[in-house]
């Protein structure tokens, strides 16, 4: 069965929150540097993607795909792990669908962005 | 004697393209009270392994730019000074023949992708039990 978009929460804070077990007294908020991590490095994975996508590289397209995917999955950011799947595995229509599942990712991370950046200002307050 | 030196060291090789994966990574390792040596690609980590063959086992992601982490693996069994360094490997595959060729291959132990600290915690355990009674 695949997730939707309406079962899926945008960010599951709780799996972010896991990473607090990872905190070491003194150095800066771990979560926070994760976040900080996921906020620069969506946008360069998008590049990569959107100009894999024009220029018909699907093997760098599906590889920008994996790892948005991978970092999405780990940070609980759920609906663009899921997105990200479908575009690492797509096979049929991709012309079409690819550059859809894209916008897909970009509209789903200006949610994310929200979320993520109140999560970063409650932990910097 | 090498083999002493290799059981005395706590270096561990970390290589992901990732930066959020990789910054996950070395701070587990950190608090499992290992010193993490990071590069960022499996050609990074094969020009390393070329020269350094001190680490008490290695972490690579099992889809890196320039190199894969399996085949960066396939090289260090067949050298003998780096076969005997266990290696974890990070995946978010779930093709089953894909991971019986990868321990066909010679990876230790997997850890898949997304992963949680006590997750991490126990895979990176049993892969450095695994070094100990090898």
């Amino acid at each position: 069965m695949s997730l939707t978009a309406t079962e899926t929460p945008a960010v599951d804070l709780a799996i972010l929150a896991i990473y607090d077990d990872a905190q070491i007294e003194g150095e800066p908020d771990f979560v926070v540097e994760l976040i900080d991590l996921y906020l620069n490095e969506v946008p360069r994975l998008f590049d990569t993607i959107r100009k894999a996508v024009f220029n018909k590289d699907r093997s760098t397209a599906k590889r920008a795909a994996h790892s948005l995917r991978g970092s999405s999955g780990n940070l609980g950011v759920l609906q663009m792990a899921t997105i990200a799947g479908e575009l690492e595995h797509l096979e049929n229509d991709y012309s079409t669908v690819a550059p859809e599942l894209l916008r897909s990712l970009e509209n789903e991370f200006e949610r994310v962005k929200e979320i993520l950046n109140a999560e970063r200002q409650r932990r910097s307050a | 004697m090498l083999t002493e030196a290799r059981t005395q060291t706590r270096r561990i090789l970390v290589a992901d393209d990732d930066p959020i994966i990789r910054h996950l990574v070395t701070r587990f390792v950190q608090l499992e009270g290992y010193q993490p040596v990071v590069v960022n690609d499996g050609g990074a980590a094969y020009r390393l392994l070329k020269t350094d063959a001190n680490f008490r086992g290695a972490i690579f992601d099992m889809m890196m730019p320039h190199l894969e982490g399996i085949e960066v693996m396939r090289f260090m069994r067949s050298e003998k000074r780096l076969m005997r360094i266990p290696v974890m490997m990070i995946t978010s595959e779930t093709d089953l023949k894909l991971m019986a060729n990868s321990f066909a291959a010679g990876v230790t132990i997997f850890l898949p992708k997304p992963f949680t600290t006590d997750q991490f915690q126990s895979t990176f355990r049993l892969l450095l039990n695994h070094h100990q009674e090898n």
